[in-house]
């Protein structure tokens, strides 16, 4: 279940770190998404003033014609009024889309002589003191916006020349409106585009084929304070305002003598920003989502699926299968008990309780709960009768040690003075939590062969081992152990070792005593000593498996 | 006036006695205040270079340039619109002082006024204006049509930018004095005249644009007075 819990951990770090990116993404496209949209407007603003500089330089172009005109130029040296005027509205025709809302002829002293596209002049009226007009009567041509009568007009003026002398001037005017705004808003690519005269927008125009474009009252909206702007009053943009959270305008005052006049244009964007990371699918286009490496995200996906499909095998669909196993070997009655060892902890834990269980039935049952104290024996294993034959597999030589293992073994307790123990069946596994003994086997006259171990009861790494039944026959009473001195301090050290082996594997080592210990060591010793008469000693070695202090016998060679 | 005298002497043989006594009388009055009353005559001059009108503070156009064929016109010092002589002396007048919007422009453009007189602004262009003066009260922002006149009463005294809120190039400079006794704009020479003088010291003061550019001390007598020639400083000097 490790596995699964690391891999549960991983996806959890894995959400919490999409998340937020997901949210930090958000942030950073929103800001990203205002710093373009101020990038935009300051190049629209550069772009409006090149177009209406063109503007005027087309209009400048496309007077001339008119000032050229034979019966223009008469009209005016001869100040013919009607004549004049007629002329001036035919030429005008012609213009098309250049066509003058204002077109005034003055003569040489300033004085309106004709003028179309308005009511006739008053009689005297002129505009020879005015600069654009002046500087046209002395030969200048130019452009510039004036406020004139009530209406705001984008102005060019230049001389009229006949016979070599300057005779008058013509003035050409288009209003600010709303269509020179669609056309530069046209050009431009889409922003809202306005023209103000102090407090009021005078003409505008809103894309309608963009979403979420600025109309005309918001750009109202900001037009007061856009106008107490230090910087509209020099004459230069605005920073950015912001409209309502959905737009931003950037105000400038126009070229010419009516910026004095508080006569400007604002060029307004609308923006997007994503309310919620989730927003952005509401955002993403045809494109984003064909450029998606869809083959590498299937992959990533069945690779994830994979791993978590692995990690279910290993810590689930495995264990149980195993488990089930050695349920269904105690259900066909091969084994009695379940090999803890080889299941995982859960199933261990079952198994456990589930031994528990079936001890408390036996014992309701009249039968006898088999469990032996645990000892030194167990710890060691019985003692061998055949080594050659023996799963315990020695090699015979302390370079090719053996690696059975003298582990704890359900061995019973040894039988009163003078019975000797019985052969013992080989050990379903290593048992740690207190295992089930199997069925003793029957008694065995010394020499005799220990029976083969129970069909699949026999496990490779916990092998039984049988042993000489007379040579773990205990010493006479009062004869005592003989142990060699060299050996004496090969036991204390081997004593010593699996002490501090058991004490490092969390065992208890109260009922550990070196009497005992050395006991078991001499059967052992004695066991193999008979089956290997070569062998000039034998030499014990501690170790840990599976969590627990273990004991490797081998003989020495002579 | 020797010949007013002739006739009064044929007059007289003629008429009856009180009717002559009458005549005598008016024509004694007449001929006492023909001696005493006198003109001041002179003129100023400019000898700086005439420059085409400009706009300041307002963003320039984007396009001026030469026509390609004929040189280009020079400009001339315009003296009635851009000088004012007045004459300041024990009688206060009481007359009002008009200028008039025209050609685009105010007309004089250096305006002299007694103060608690009124100052009448006509136009006479075909579009409307809107003259203001940010410190003298009573002189606000108000559009004035073509063809009307507008009339503002001045309350103090000192020296006043006048502008138009509608076309900046519209501009003039406005003095009011506590005492003024005759006001006059140069012709187009630079001459000007201040007729029937009473007798007496006056003040002559010569203003161009915002500042006062002469000073000078007359004594009128019973004929007319020539003041020497004024040179113009050069504008902004």
């Amino acid at each position: 279940m490790l596995l699964s819990r690391v891999w549960f951990l991983v996806l959890a770090i894995a959400a919490i770190a999409g998340l937020s990116t997901a949210l930090l993404a958000r942030g950073v496209i929103n800001r990203e998404e205002l710093a373009s949209t101020d990038e935009q407007l300051r190049r629209d603003r550069f772009a409006t003033e090149m177009l209406l500089k063109l503007d005027a330089r087309a209009r400048l172009d496309a007077m001339s014609p008119i000032a050229a005109d034979s019966a223009v130029r008469e009209g005016v040296r001869g100040k013919k009024a009607k004549e004049l005027q007629s002329r001036l509205r035919t030429m005008n025709q012609q213009l098309e889309e250049l066509r003058a809302d204002l077109l005034i002829a003055v003569d040489n002293d300033g004085t309106i002589v004709a003028q179309e596209g308005r009511r006739p002049a008053r009689s005297g009226a002129g505009l020879g003191e005015v600069p654009l007009v002046e500087r046209a009567l002395s030969g200048f041509l130019g452009d510039d916006v004036w406020v004139y009568d009530t209406q705001v007009y984008r102005v060019a003026a230049r001389p009229i020349i006949d016979r070599g002398t300057f005779v008058g001037a013509l003035i050409h005017a288009q209003k600010l409106d709303a269509v020179l705004a669609q056309r530069l808003s046209d050009r431009l690519g889409g922003p809202s585009l306005g023209f103000f005269f102090r407090d009021k927008i005078i003409a505008s125009y809103s894309p309608t084929d963009k979403p979420g474009a600025p109309t005309q009252p918001e750009l109202l909206a900001m037009l007061t304070s856009a106008r107490a702007d230090e910087k509209l009053k020099r004459g230069e943009r605005t920073e950015p305002f912001e409209l309502d959270g959905r737009g931003r305008a950037v105000y400038s005052l126009v070229a010419g003598s009516a910026s004095a006049a508080e006569v400007g244009y604002v060029v307004a964007r609308g923006y997007t920003t994503l309310p919620t990371p989730f927003a952005i699918f509401d955002h993403a286009k045809k494109e984003d989502v064909d450029a998606l490496p869809k083959v590498s995200l299937v992959l990533g996906l069945l690779g994830l699926f994979a791993v978590a499909m692995g990690i279910m095998f290993l810590e689930r669909d495995r264990p149980n299968v195993i488990f089930r196993a050695q349920v269904d070997k105690i259900a066909r009655g091969e084994a009695d008990e379940l090999d803890l060892p080889k299941l995982i902890r859960q199933h261990r834990m079952i198994g456990e309780s589930m031994h528990k269980a079936i001890d408390k039935m036996v014992e309701k049952g009249g039968g006898q709960n088999k469990k032996p104290k645990a000892n030194l024996d167990e710890i060691l294993g019985p003692v061998p009768d055949n080594f050659t034959s023996s799963a315990f597999g020695f090699g015979g030589e302390e370079k090719k040690e053996a690696s059975g293992m003298l582990q704890p073994a359900a061995l019973p307790p040894p039988g009163p003075g003078g019975v000797k123990p019985v052969a013992m069946p080989p050990p379903v596994a290593a048992n740690t939590q207190g295992a089930r003994m199997p069925p003793p086997a029957p008694m065995r006259a010394p020499g005799a062969k220990a029976p083969p171990p129970a069909p699949g009861m026999q496990d490779e790494k916990s092998v039984s081992v049988a042993f000489k039944l007379d040579a773990m026959a205990p010493k006479p009473a009062g004869a005592g152990p003989y142990v060699a001195p060299d050996e004496e301090a090969h036991f204390r050290e081997v004593f010593q070792k699996f002490s501090e082996m058991r004490a490092q594997c969390g065992e208890s080592t109260s009922d550990l005593t070196y009497e005992r210990f050395l006991g078991t060591l001499q059967k052992h010793r004695d066991a193999i000593l008979q089956q290997r008469p070569d062998a000039k000693g034998v030499r014990f070695t501690v170790y840990a498996k599976e969590g627990k202090a273990a004991l490797k016998a081998a003989p020495r060679k002579a | 006036m020797r010949n007013l005298h002739q006739a009064t002497t044929v007059v007289a043989s003629r008429l009856p006695l009180a009717a002559l006594k009458v005549f005598a009388l008016t024509a004694g009055l007449l001929c006492a205040s023909d001696v005493r009353a006198g003109d001041v005559k002179g003129s100023v001059r400019a000898n700086e270079e005439v420059k085409l009108k400009s706009v300041e503070g307002v963003r320039a156009p984007y396009w001026q340039e030469w026509n390609g064929f004929i040189d280009p016109k020079k400009a001339s010092f315009d003296y009635a619109r851009e000088v004012c002589a007045v004459l300041i002396g024990p009688q206060p007048t009481k007359d009002s002082v008009t200028v008039v919007l025209k050609n685009g422009t105010l007309t004089p453009s250096t305006i002299v006024a007694q103060v608690g007189t009124t100052l009448r602004i006509r136009n006479e262009d075909d579009f409307g204006h809107e003259l203001v003066v940010k410190e003298l009260k009573g002189f606000d922002a108000v559009e004035t049509s073509p063809g009307s006149t507008r009339s503002i009463v001045m309350e103090q005294t000192g020296s006043f930018v006048v502008q138009d809120k509608l076309a900046p190039y519209v501009r003039g400079h406005l003095h009011v004095v506590a005492k003024l006794t005759q006001v006059v704009n140069p012709g187009s020479d630079g001459s000007y005249k201040f007729e029937d003088v009473p007798p007496g010291n006056y003040t002559l003061k010569v203003f161009r644009g915002a500042k006062e550019v002469s000073a000078a001390e007359v004594e009128v007598g019973g004929k007319d007075t020539e003041v020497d020639t004024i040179a113009l400083p050069p504008a902004g000097k």
